[in-house]
């Protein structure tokens, strides 16, 4: 019963040959993830730009306005630090990645040429 | 999720089981000739190997095969190393021991682990010229290409068939020269089980044949012995090749050979043990648990690299979009921070398990996981390339590190160059990097 069931896993490679579909392999789940986060980059960018000048723009409207200065100047700090984050993002990991000893060159910066 | 974890478990506690149950017995693989055949005095050398044997005994008898009985040729007794799941010895052929007066003398070794009434195994046949005649250190190379076929469909098989004939002169004496002539000639048949395939004949002149053919066939599902031989015109054998199978169809492709009960000497009508194997369906060097278990933490690892990127992200956009809601802020800041922690969880991994071995081994350096850089030096007997490769105070020559005045009585060599000044390298039992070596002696 075990030798017909390993022959069957070990001739399945072979027999799928031939079939129409793609060879999805666990590397392609790697390949997905990914491909979200070198997006989730690109949309966090422009989300920065927007950003800046929505809140130039409230220090604008604000017009001397003390409460609305104030509001705009905190939104922009908010802003800044959230800048911060996004620009940092390998830096935090790959702080962290040397403090416990990780070799993080090997896994960053990801690789988007492909996505 | 709660199943995977339910699977999870079953596996590693199958796997585990397995495990158990062979490590207490040592189970033996194969024993093998490191080649088909030998010529008459020379030494050849036999692996035995087993899994979970480190330490055993194992009792070597080496037999020849006849048409009647066997004839028992020798016996041996082998110790795996401590460390080891393979052990090699010599054996010095002598052909007339075989006793086989025409044709080839079979040698064959049956090894029996330790004390245990099961674990046999049996080698192939050692094809061994018979006493007596010299046909001249003929040799063939015979080999059939695909090994794997479809049935009932035709394909084109390579045949691949080298001869080598050391001594054409001697050969031409062995089988007589043909019709006055100087030139003797041989026979050469390719056989598919008992069928010809092909054959024909070739005078005695040069000491390399290149016969190398290809040919149709349509066989019906099964699996189909292959070998060549060389005979003499006056149908003298001359040698024969080992030999080779061919597959057809998808059928059974005979499975991991079980070890061959029936070999002479084996005892009956005791009770005996066997153990039989999964064979191994992952073909990513997951052999053990820990193997598995190591894949598995390496995808999580390398999938858990993206997820931190997208939410680190995610935390500076929440910042960044802060300003109408400075809940937002905080919010970004939490998972900023949960982010922070869960990649320290991640890079620490595996480490958790050596730092709570090192707190409950007080500390204590650890011997047996250590990352290799240290001790890679050679000591006497090593492999080398150059003489860095050595411990201090070895030089490398003839591939083995050595005490740069020659070695001394007893210490290891591959030949008399290792040795010192006034020693031999006589051959031992002995092996060093995985290659046999010798000692160095005083000469008798």
């Amino acid at each position: 019963m075990f030798q017909i069931f390993s022959i069957y896993l070990a001739d399945a490679g072979e027999d799928l040959n031939g079939l129409p579909g793609y060879d999805i392999t666990v590397q392609s789940l790697f390949g997905i993830l990914t491909g979200l986060a070198c997006w989730a980059t690109r949309l966090a960018l422009i989300a920065v730009v927007l950003a800046l000048v929505w809140y130039g723009l409230q220090f604008i409207l604000s017009q001397g306005n003390p409460t609305k200065f104030a509001g705009a100047k905190k939104s922009f700090w908010y802003g800044i630090l959230g800048v911060v984050v996004i620009m940092a993002t390998y830096t935090i990991i790959a702080t962290i990645a040397n403090a416990f000893g990780a070799d993080y060159t090997l896994f960053l910066p990801l690789d988007c040429s492909a996505y | 999720m709660n199943k995977i974890v339910f699977y999870l478990a079953l596996l590693s506690l199958g796997l585990s089981f397995y495990q158990v149950t062979s490590a207490t017995t040592c189970t033996l693989q194969s024993v093998a000739w490191d080649r088909p055949r030998a010529g008459d005095k020379d030494s050849v050398k036999y692996t035995v190997t087993g899994s979970n044997c480190a330490g055993f005994q194992v009792a070597i008898n080496i037999w020849e095969k006849d048409l009647t009985s066997d004839d028992f040729i020798v016996q041996n007794t082998l110790t795996f190393p401590a460390n080891g799941d393979s052990v090699s010895a010599g054996w010095y052929v002598d052909a007339s021991q075989g006793g086989d007066l025409t044709g080839d003398n079979q040698f064959f070794i049956v090894a029996q682990a330790g004390t245990g009434t099961g674990s046999q195994v049996k080698s192939d046949y050692l094809y061994v010229a018979a006493n007596g005649s010299s046909n001249g250190g003929a040799s063939i190379n015979f080999d059939v290409n695909p090994k794997k076929i479809p049935a009932s469909s035709t394909e084109a098989m390579q045949y691949t068939l080298k001869v080598n004939i050391t001594n054409p002169s001697s050969l031409t004496t062995f089988c007589g020269a043909t019709q006055g002539g100087t030139t003797g000639y041989f026979y050469w048949n390719v056989f598919q089980g008992s069928k010809l395939i092909r054959g024909g004949n070739k005078p005695i002149v040069a000491t390399q044949y290149n016969l190398d053919f290809t040919e149709n066939i349509n066989l019906t599902e099964g699996s189909y012995p292959f070998y060549a031989e060389l005979k003499c015109l006056n149908n003298t054998n001359i040698q024969r090749s080992a030999t080779v199978n061919l597959v057809v169809g998808s059928g059974s492709t005979g499975g991991p050979g079980s070890p061959g009960g029936g070999g002479p000497g084996a005892p009956g009508g005791t009770n005996q043990d066997f153990s039989f194997q999964i064979p191994n369906p992952l073909s990513g060097r997951a052999d053990t648990l820990l193997d598995l278990v190591n894949v598995i933490t390496t995808w999580i690892f390398n999938i858990s690299i993206p997820i931190a990127v997208i939410f680190i992200l995610w935390a500076g956009f929440l910042m960044l979009t802060a300003g109408a809601t400075p809940a937002n802020f905080a919010k970004g800041r939490k998972i900023l921070l949960n982010v922070v922690i869960g990649l320290a969880i991640v890079f620490i991994g595996r480490g958790f398990i050596t730092l709570i071995q090192s707190v409950l081994e007080l500390g204590s350096p650890q011997t047996t996981t250590g990352t290799g850089t240290s001790s890679t030096k050679k000591g006497p007997g090593g492999v080398c390339a150059k003489e860095t490769d050595c411990k201090t105070g070895l030089w490398c020559n003839n591939t083995m590190c050595q005490y740069t005045d020659g070695n001394t009585i007893s210490e290891p060599c591959l030949t008399t160059i290792n040795c010192g000044a006034g020693l031999v390298c006589v051959p031992s039992n002995e092996t060093i990097d995985g290659r046999p070596i010798g000692r160095c002696r005083m000469p008798n």
